[in-house]
């Protein structure tokens, strides 16, 4: 199944996409499209943001879709999501 | 004593009188400094019943005890007084350079009472203070001042100064720091300013001693400065600024747009964000003194209409209150009206927020051209608004005058049912982080101490993601919409927002700090023997200290809730339907802190933090 990642404001910038599009297993979690988007994008991020050892990135950073602003890691996702990468950071 | 100076300036400006107090350790330990320490000093030195501009009510400007360590984040400053906007606590923080300087010439806070027969400035020095006339001041912008005084003084002195809108009461009159660094919110410029005090110059070089100065010494350097150095959050500012990630949070359906009407700007420009900033108008960084987060941005606009000499570029607020919300996507007229307000002494989140409530009022027929000098106020219209700015603060024209009034009182006077297009929280316009969001949010800004308010507290930095209080309960993650765990989140974290604010401490390379590293920041410098329940404690002392003086003022438990606009869901985008559960959040928030349901601590509560006194002028 394919779903989209929408990449804005920081992660934009670091990775160079606004979006993408990630062919994935049937059946997959939203931990699993963080991994993938880590392994693709790693090298790319600040250090301390994403831990290439671990699989995981910051706590700060989530998935969303219209109706789940926290997409809970172990969702399994759907054919055609529409996937927002969140990096919740910004001034006061 | 170690870490503040124990010695207090209070200045009689009818009088002229110059006295100092000495403080008990105690009342540092009690009430921390910069906002704790104002409002403590508030109540025991001040007429309660005094109108925010009678010459009786105080002006107390106040630093912390790590100011002046190197820390990053540690140089800033607070101010408080009874807001002339919300008629109640009423106190501001502003970055900069003050805090230290005013530690160095020997002073943790200074009072101001009374009123100057005319304009003055304040000059510090070394355990010295002096009144020199401003009568060639008064009138001038803030940037004016500030050159004025460096090159009267030096350029090493460091100025605070009101600018012509709180020369001419408008209720949201801000104080400058050096220009760029701003005490924004709650009208404290126009407190200054209905005392003809023009503005503050000083410049000392005594020291202060640590409680342990070899142990800070390797504490900072060695755990310390590292980890705020690799904090992915304070890097992400240094960057881009505060407004980093405008486009994500646009997009999110956190930053609040078109006076709230918006649900997310999905497709909105990406034009006002910090990283389209650093491709466009940002000239270098700019930081808070001794902070290596340099979160500032200086900007230049060169050419076009929007011209803006290199200097003080806008936060995530201010192109939030004049981007978003008024549906204008230009970086650069955003620019423009920062600068204009920074100059004139305006509350940039006030200004534009008011803007927006009367954009809304006048598509909806309530606010009529005819009515008001023939204006149309639409949408997008940034080149009307940039106009009115200076005629605001000088209250010239009928229209400006109303918008001079805050959103609140100016809906007071065109009634016609515009208070349903209001964003104020006890009279303060709502901050740029939406509630329908994130509802953490709503029940920090409805119990703030000074209205709605993201930075009494850090339930947003919480809410985020960005840290977690493991020894405070707090390491789960938190839902956005959700009522789950948020009135403990708000609980904690407006305990730790007075703890920063009362000790000057930036949010941002506090986040980076575990919170038994701040008891040790503050044992290692001042000395003050805490623990974690004990530094906590202080912090909820200081917030019950400053809700009571809500109270007292006029507030009540009703009072506790969002604007009506901000309660309204959006039918659009990643927040469509959404409202906070205020009910919910607000019961399980009394029942924590021990509120009754008029609002009022109970006064066991209050006397269980050390507050039986506030318990008895509350008549408890």
């Amino acid at each position: 199944m394919q779903v989209e990642v929408r990449f804005a404001g920081l992660f934009r910038r670091y990775t160079g996409e606004r979006e993408r599009v990630f062919d994935i297993p049937d059946g997959s979690t939203g931990e699993d499209l963080l991994l993938l988007i880590g392994r693709e994008y790693g090298s790319r991020l600040p250090k301390n943001l994403w831990d290439d050892e671990s699989g995981r990135f910051h706590r700060s950073i989530r998935l969303a879709r219209s109706g789940s602003p926290r997409l809970d890691e172990t969702e399994v996702l759907r054919d055609g999501d529409k996937i927002l990468l969140i990096f919740a950071m910004a001034g006061g | 004593m170690y870490g503040n100076t124990g010695k207090v300036l209070e200045v009689d400006l009818a009088s002229g009188q110059v006295e100092e107090l000495e403080l008990d350790e105690d009342v540092y330990r009690q009430y921390v400094g910069g906002s704790g320490l104002a409002a403590k000093l508030l109540v025991d030195r001040s007429n309660l019943d005094a109108e925010p501009l009678d010459p009786d009510a105080l002006l107390i400007f106040a630093t912390g005890p790590l100011a002046g360590t190197g820390m990053y984040g540690t140089s800033r400053l607070s101010v408080g007084a009874r807001s002339p906007l919300t008629r109640i606590w009423g106190q501001a923080s502003c970055g900069g350079n003050f805090g230290p300087e005013l530690k160095r010439c020997g002073y943790d806070a200074i009072i101001f009472k009374g009123k100057a027969a005319e304009p003055v400035y304040l000059l510090l020095g070394n355990e010295s203070a002096e009144l020199v006339s401003a009568s060639d001041l008064w009138g001038k912008d803030t940037y004016e001042v500030t050159d004025i005084l460096k090159e009267k003084c030096s350029k090493q002195h460091k100025v605070v100064a009101v600018g012509p809108a709180s020369e001419n009461g408008v209720p949201f009159g801000s104080i400058a720091n050096d220009y760029g660094h701003h005490f924004g919110r709650a009208g404290m410029g126009t407190v200054m300013a209905s005392k003809n005090l023009k503005a503050i110059a000083a410049r000392g070089d005594k020291k202060t001693e640590y409680a342990d100065p070899e142990g800070f010494k390797d504490f900072w350097q060695n755990t310390i400065r590292p980890q705020m150095d690799e904090n992915i959050l304070c890097n992400a500012i240094k960057a881009f600024g505060t407004a980093a990630n405008m486009e994500l949070k646009m997009i999110e359906g956190d930053v609040p747009t078109r006076n709230w009407s918006v649900g997310s700007w999905m497709e909105g420009p990406d034009t006002l964000s910090g990283i389209a900033m650093s491709d466009t108008i940002l000239v270098r960084n700019d930081t808070c003194r001794g902070c290596a987060v340099r979160c500032k941005r200086i900007i230049k606009i060169e050419e076009g209409p929007y011209q803006v000499p290199e200097g003080p570029g806008p936060e995530y607020e201010t192109i939030g209150c004049f981007g978003t919300m008024l549906m204008n996507p230009s970086l650069e007229a955003v620019a423009k009206a920062n600068e204009i307000c920074n100059r004139l002494g305006m509350d940039t989140m006030t200004c534009g927020s008011t803007f927006a409530w009367a954009m809304d009022c006048y598509e909806a027929g309530i606010l009529k051209p005819e009515d008001y000098d023939g204006v149309k106020l639409e949408w997008g219209d940034i080149d009307t608004v940039l106009d009115l700015l200076p005629k605001i603060a000088a209250k010239e024209g009928k229209l400006a005058q109303l918008l001079a009034k805050g959103s609140r009182a100016a809906s007071e006077e065109i009634g016609g049912g515009s208070d349903k297009f209001l964003t104020t929280t006890k009279g303060l316009e709502a901050p740029m982080h939406d509630p329908r969001c994130n509802w953490g949010d709503g029940l920090a800004y409805a119990v703030s101490v000074r209205g709605a308010c993201h930075v009494s507290n850090t339930m947003f930095l919480l809410e985020w993601g960005a840290i977690e209080y493991p020894e405070l309960g707090l390491d789960m993650i938190l839902q956005p919409q959700s009522s789950e765990h948020k009135a403990l989140g708000v609980a904690v974290t407006a305990d730790l927002g007075c703890i920063c604010n009362s000790a000057c401490w930036c949010e941002f390379p506090a986040l980076a700090l575990t919170i038994p590293q701040w008891v040790d920041a503050f044992n290692k410098v001042a000395g003050y023997g805490y623990d974690i329940d004990s530094m906590v404690q202080a912090g909820a002392r200081i917030w019950y200290l400053q809700r009571c003086l809500g109270h007292i003022w006029g507030a009540t438990g009703a009072d506790d809730r969002l604007g009506q606009k901000v309660m309204i869901p959006t039918e659009d985008g990643m927040i469509a339907g959404s409202v906070p559960d205020m009910e919910t959040m607000l019961k399980e928030f009394y029942g924590l802190r021990g509120l009754q349901d008029d609002g009022r601590p109970t006064r066991e509560t209050l006397e269980k933090h050390d507050l039986g006194y506030m318990a008895d002028r509350l008549g408890l």
